[in-house]
């Protein structure tokens, strides 16, 4: 019998088998084997039970516990403003994503990034709050301002007319609120300071604005002025004042620019004392971030964040370079958002020059009509309404208008974008003295006083041209008739008495079912009779007791022109009684 | 463990993420009543082995993640919430290592009238996002 080593085989042993072969070797004859299995051998092995320690890491932000301050909006939608026409559901009404601040590439710090992430969504923190928006923002104001928020270095480069401003208020405001700014200095065109002081008193109102203005004493006071949040200057009294504010060495929190494209040229004197002041935060506002090449945007960013861009960069790595930095939506990326009408107000302030004379003809108009007592007319009141409004429009005497400059501000935000705008005037004299003032924009114009076929040309280049930005009209032969629906911008230079011709007006450019969106901007001059005819007007909600006019602006018929706009209503633009028993304008 | 701090109308959020390459995180966000946050803490990564895995099996989720991971997190905080809101019914063994009140967040909010006037009127779901972004946000930065 042959002893052999157990097979490796699982089948049970026997006692005693019969085998011819073993392992490959080949038996003479069967042998029989006998298997004995050996004793087990049992090892144990023990795992320990107890699970990983835990390590745990702390972030305590009671410290910055309200870092944004909160505001409850109103259920009321942007109506009139810089953006919305209040055509829309209020946003907060409407399901969407909710926005979340989000932290900049620039913050490396692990445990700012992620105090940046544990904040709510924006809209649950104004929500919650005390505070109140005056209107509710868009979606994508929202997102300006997440994207604003944490940022020291950063660019709205939004198209005109989405609300850069107002996206900056409200941020700043927040800022303000949290405890993360204390002084900001905001620096804008002259044309724009009394839109933004407006702006400021509506997204803000409870923000104290200091305006540098005024004789050098003045402006001293006003650059030395302490607790004032807010500080207002343009660019030209922040060159003027360059000295002085280095002399008080004056520091910010936060410098925002609008228009900020005016500093694209670093060897301008506007450049150089924006990139002298002081400040933590650096903030620019602009349409036109890139107006001619890279280089504007390299002069932009040596005040958002020097060194970060130079020039001679390939496109490719400027772009990776600022991209974290510039936040840029036009019309067509936030249509779902946008009305396809956004209508503005924009207040001007007159200029000195214009205020003074504007005074002048209102004491010594009025006193004429009080002289006349029973005999003043509807008549002799209109002609001077019709000499204050030119006077709104430029000084007789110098030619200074404010409201050109505000206009040139606009315009060239909508030309260097290639876009498209119309300028809306009451008088053919108004246009031309626009066209001279307005020349680098390649302004046409359309007026009744044309031939047919001079304004057919006038169209005609002004569609196809692209050097032609603007093409202004007076509301009698423009606001009829005429299909300019390419053109993205409505400028009212001084307003029709009655709405509904401005509306016809401003339909040249927008119709309902288009897939642009217009943006219409109302000049109106404070303080002023366009003011008191605005308020008047407003307050009319019955076309049929508005004012009736068709006519060729330049030829008003002020008998037509005053139907429906009451004795009493033109007496009192005035503070005047009117006349006893003067029938009523039908 | 810091000394607990009475946090005015404060909630707690707690919450666990696992990766597959790093373990299991555990994030705990306290608020105040307006959402905002007031403190965080989170965990290192946790690593249990195949054969704790094995031998824990359907228990893991309550002994690592509710009473290891969570009972770590709410002790380590300097607040002490009203409540501490958790997504899932298998982290209600927390409540074995702490005083406070625990409950799952549900999705009908019946969860608000049971505990009438204890929460603010606030998303209860979408804390725990802040968590899990924050977590990856560490994660990220190892």
């Amino acid at each position: 019998m042959v002893q052999l080593p157990p097979p490796l085989s699982s089948a049970p042993p026997r006692e005693a088998l019969q085998v011819l072969s073993w392992g490959g070797l080949s038996l003479p004859e069967p042998v029989p084997v006998c298997l004995r299995p050996e004793p087990i051998d049992i090892r144990s092995m023990s795992l320990p039970m107890g699970l990983p320690r835990v390590t745990v890491r702390s972030y305590p932000f009671r410290a910055a516990a309200a870092p944004l301050p909160a505001r409850r909006p109103s259920a009321e939608p942007q109506r009139d403003r810089e953006t919305g026409a209040g055509e829309t559901e209020p946003a907060a009404t409407t399901m969407r994503p909710r926005v979340r601040i989000k932290p900049p590439g620039d913050v490396v710090k692990l445990s700012e990034r992620i105090f940046y992430l544990l904040q709510p969504d924006l809209e649950t923190i104004l929500e919650t709050s005390e505070l109140v928006f005056p209107h509710d923002p868009y979606p994508f104001q929202y997102e300006g301002m997440a994207f604003l928020a944490p940022r020291h270095a950063a660019v709205l480069a939004d198209e005109m007319g989405l609300g850069k401003s107002m996206q900056a208020i409200s941020t700043i405001r927040l800022l303000l609120h949290g405890g993360e700014a204390r002084r900001v200095l905001v620096v804008c065109p002259k044309g724009l300071v009394s839109n933004w002081k407006r702006e400021l008193s509506e997204w803000a109102p409870e923000l104290v604005v200091a305006v540098i203005e005024g004789e050098p004493a003045r402006r001293r006071w006003q650059w030395k002025l302490e607790d004032v949040p807010v500080t207002l200057a343009n660019y030209e009294v922040l060159v003027r004042d360059e000295a002085l504010v280095e002399e008080l060495k004056l520091s910010y929190d936060l410098v925002v620019l609008d228009e900020a494209q005016r500093i694209k040229n670093r060897g301008s004197r506007t450049s150089e004392a924006v990139r002298s002041l002081r400040r933590r935060r650096s903030w620019a506002l602009t349409g036109t971030p890139v107006e001619n090449s890279s280089a504007d945007l390299v002069g932009l960013f040596e005040f958002v964040s020097p060194g970060l861009v130079h020039d001679g960069m390939p496109p490719r790595a400027l772009g990776e370079a600022i991209s974290d930095h510039v936040l840029r939506r036009t019309k067509d990326k936030v249509l779902e958002d946008l009305p396809p009408r956004i209508d503005r107000d924009a207040t001007i302030e007159l200029s000195a020059e214009q205020r003074e004379t504007y005074r002048l003809a209102e004491e010594e108009g009025v006193f004429r009509l009080s002289e006349m007592g029973p005999g003043a007319t509807i008549q002799h009141v209109f002609e001077l309404v019709l000499r204050l409004k030119q006077i709104c429009n430029f000084d007789p005497a110098t030619h200074v208008s404010s409201k050109v400059d505000r206009l040139e501000a606009e315009l060239e935000e909508v030309a260097a974008s290639g876009r498209k705008a119309l300028v809306f005037s009451q008088w053919v004299d108004t246009l031309g003295k626009l066209s001279k003032r307005l020349a680098r924009f390649g302004p046409l114009e359309y007026h009744g006083g044309m031939p047919t076929t001079a304004r057919d040309e006038a169209i005609k280049r002004f569609r196809e041209r692209p050097e032609h930005s603007v093409l202004m009209l007076s509301y009698g032969a423009g606001a009829v008739g005429l299909n300019l629906q390419f053109s993205e911008y409505v400028f009212l230079f001084d307003r029709w008495w009655n709405p509904a011709i401005e509306d016809q007006a401003i339909n040249r450019a927008h119709r309902i079912g288009g897939t642009g969106g217009v943006t219409v901007t109302r000049f109106l001059a404070t303080g002023t009779i366009e003011e008191r005819i605005d308020r008047v007007l407003a307050g009319k909600r019955d076309l049929s007791e508005m004012i009736l006019s068709s006519a060729e602006g330049i030829a008003l018929d002020s008998q037509r022109l005053v139907k429906g706009f009451t004795q009493e209503e033109l007496f009192s633009l005035f503070n005047l009684q009117p006349p006893p028993r003067r029938a009523v304008a039908a | 463990m810091q000394q607990p701090d009475e946090g005015k109308g404060a909630i707690g959020f707690l919450t666990t993420v696992a990766s597959a390459s790093h373990g299991v995180f555990g994030g705990y966000l306290l608020v105040d009543e307006l959402g905002r946050p007031l403190e965080f803490h989170c965990t290192a990564p946790v690593r249990v082995s195949r054969a704790q895995e094995i031998l824990y099996g359907p228990t893991l989720q309550s002994e690592l993640h509710a009473r290891r991971i969570g009972g770590s997190l709410v002790q380590a905080a300097g607040v002490k919430p009203r409540i501490v809101l958790v997504e899932s019914q298998q982290m209600m063994p927390l409540q074995d290592e702490t005083d406070l009140p625990v409950a799952v967040v549900d999705p009908d909010e019946s969860l608000r009238e049971r505990f009438h006037g204890l929460l603010p009127e606030i998303d209860l779901r979408e804390p725990f996002e802040r968590i899990r972004e924050a977590i990856a946000e560490a994660q990220r930065h190892g």
